[in-house]
């Protein structure tokens, strides 16, 4: 051993390691003064998301109707954990944080199986900056009108007769046939595969369509089986402890495929998905305002369109849309 | 981790890419940051507790990766590595603690610690490195600060020559010349002690 190596040894023992704790304060500060940088930032909040659900396409030419967009009386009920699992704690990698929220979900309770609406409640920052805070009431059966509203920066209501329908993947589905979905992982991964969009890479699309249904009224035993695939899937990794938009603690998951990196913010004490967040793996061309696109590529990056459409080109690393989920859960009502 | 697995830290070459890959990464994504936390805190942590002790470790150690965070647009990814920028605000950082470093050599030099040592269980390297302390302390403490710098740069952190220039901004020549003038001093100051070292070898 050479003088420099035993100086290393004397000065740097056991004791010159941090505790755990002190990894974590450390990291937390440090996530503290990102998502605070971000709120520096908030006017140039960046707004964007893939089209899902009714693909809406605001008519965002000068004042549209603004409806009054009455108060929803809606009743959230929250799932009920049953005594025994406890809520994950330290996860050494993806596969077991998602194994253990799983387990969580297998021993929860909901009784929203006769609710007539399910209310979801966004804010969504595209990648120019935008933020467009969203209402989704979906009715459960017939004889009821869904709802897609926007409650700002303007006030729009589109109806909608009858079931209301969850965009999952390519396929949309009501809320029954939600019910039908298998809860045994292998049978889900296959049907899952089948929602994907064709010709990219499977277990990347199975991931994002796994977010799909993470808001969805799928059922406990759904949902823990929707994270025991997601804990199955090859590349998703375990980013730690993070915080959303609105200052809720999570932890956070990540996927990504050539193109973009699909994050999650995942509550681990009721595998409730407080956010999720797209990011450019690669620089992003431009999108234009005036496309539609309906001849879109399959493997463009479709993420992070303005309420009129458009995007601008986009560097690598940079947020593409960011999806905070304030309120999803059963309403009784949709009044408005 | 020892200070030799440090050296076989491949962190410094490849790894160092998706690292700096974060950095830029987080201009746009802020917590994409916690990736180059989670790369070297931990070795950044001991050389601070090497300079000024456990117990003012922690604090320190978390203000170099926010003082990272906030200067992260000025990162020059063609200028080096990540590793050396952050042991570089590490080194400033530690230098507004002088005295925290004073009573941390000096509290070498009584034989006091922060914490647990937990060498009753570990080797013979480690019992002589103990033993080493009370004189390591009353040396360090006669080096100019500039020189220090330098060798713990190397000596603890395991910078190579041109991550310390890098570190601290000065030329390699500089490098190599304050760490001969520093090696020498030590040896000639802990000599006794590495005597007895290799002699109980």
């Amino acid at each position: 051993m050479d003088d420099l190596t035993l100086i290393g040894n004397a000065l740097a023992g056991p004791e010159a390691e941090p505790s755990q704790a002190a990894v974590e304060h450390g990291r937390a500060a440090l996530l503290s003064a990102a998502y605070a940088s971000v709120g520096a930032r908030d006017t140039s909040f960046e707004q964007p998301r893939r089209p899902r659900r009714w693909t809406l396409r605001l008519a965002l030419t000068g004042i549209t109707a603004i409806t009054a967009a009455a108060a929803v009386a809606s009743t959230v009920v929250q799932p009920t954990t049953a005594p025994g699992p406890q809520p994950p704690s330290a996860a050494e990698n993806a596969s077991t944080f998602l194994s253990q929220v799983s387990y969580v979900q297998s021993a929860q309770s909901a009784d929203w199986g006769n609710a007539p609406y399910w209310e979801i409640s966004t804010i969504r920052v595209e990648a120019d900056g935008s933020r467009v805070d969203m209402q989704e009431l979906l009715a459960h059966h017939a004889g009821r009108t869904s709802h897609l509203r926007v409650t700002s920066p303007l006030r729009e209501d589109k109806a909608s007769a009858g079931p209301g329908q969850f965009s999952i993947g390519i396929r949309n589905l009501t809320w029954d046939q939600l019910d039908a979905l298998p809860t045994d992982t292998a049978a889900l991964r296959t049907l899952l595969e089948k929602f994907a969009n064709p010709g990219q890479d499977h277990s990347e699309e199975v991931f994002t369509v796994i977010g799909d249904l993470l808001d969805s009224p799928a059922s406990p035993k759904l949902r823990s089986a929707l994270y025991q695939v997601a804990a199955d899937l090859p590349g998703v990794r375990l980013v730690g402890k993070a915080t959303d938009a609105t200052g809720r603690a999570g932890m956070a998951v990540e996927r990504a495929d050539g193109k973009l990196i699909v994050r999650y913010i995942i509550d681990p004490a009721n595998g409730q998905l407080l956010e999720t967040l797209f990011t450019a793996a690669q620089a992003l061309p431009a999108l234009s305002p005036s496309l539609t696109r309906p001849t879109a590529q399959m493997d463009e990056v479709a993420q992070g369109r303005n309420l009129s459409g458009g995007r601008p080109a986009l560097r690598a690393g940079a947020v593409v849309e960011r999806l905070t989920f304030l309120t999803v859960g059963p309403a009784d009502s949709a009044t408005g | 981790m020892t200070p030799q697995a440090d050296l076989l830290d491949p962190s410094g070459t490849a790894a160092d890419a998706s690292v700096r890959a974060a950095v830029e990464a987080s201009l746009g994504v802020p917590e994409r940051f916690a990736l180059v936390y989670d790369a070297h805190y931990r070795a950044v942590h001991r050389y601070v507790a090497a300079r000024l002790g456990a117990d003012v470790a922690e604090d320190v150690a978390a203000e170099v990766f926010l003082t990272a965070f906030r200067k992260r647009g000025t990162f020059d990814p063609a200028r080096g590595q990540v590793r050396a920028w952050l042991f570089g605000i590490a080194t400033n950082l530690v230098g507004r603690h002088r005295r925290a470093e004073r009573r941390h050599y000096t509290n070498l030099r009584a034989g006091e610690t922060d914490a647990e040592t937990g060498f009753e269980d570990t080797v013979a390297d480690q019992v002589a490195a103990l033993r080493l302390r009370p004189q390591l302390g009353e040396a360090l403490a006669t080096l100019a600060r500039a020189d220090r710098d330098v060798l713990l740069l190397i000596a603890v952190a395991g910078l190579s020559y041109a991550e310390v220039a890098q570190a601290l901004s000065i030329p390699s020549g500089t490098v190599g010349s304050r760490m001969n003038r520093a090696r020498t001093k030590m040896r000639r100051l802990l000599e006794p002690a590495l005597t007895q070292h290799t002699t109980s070898n």
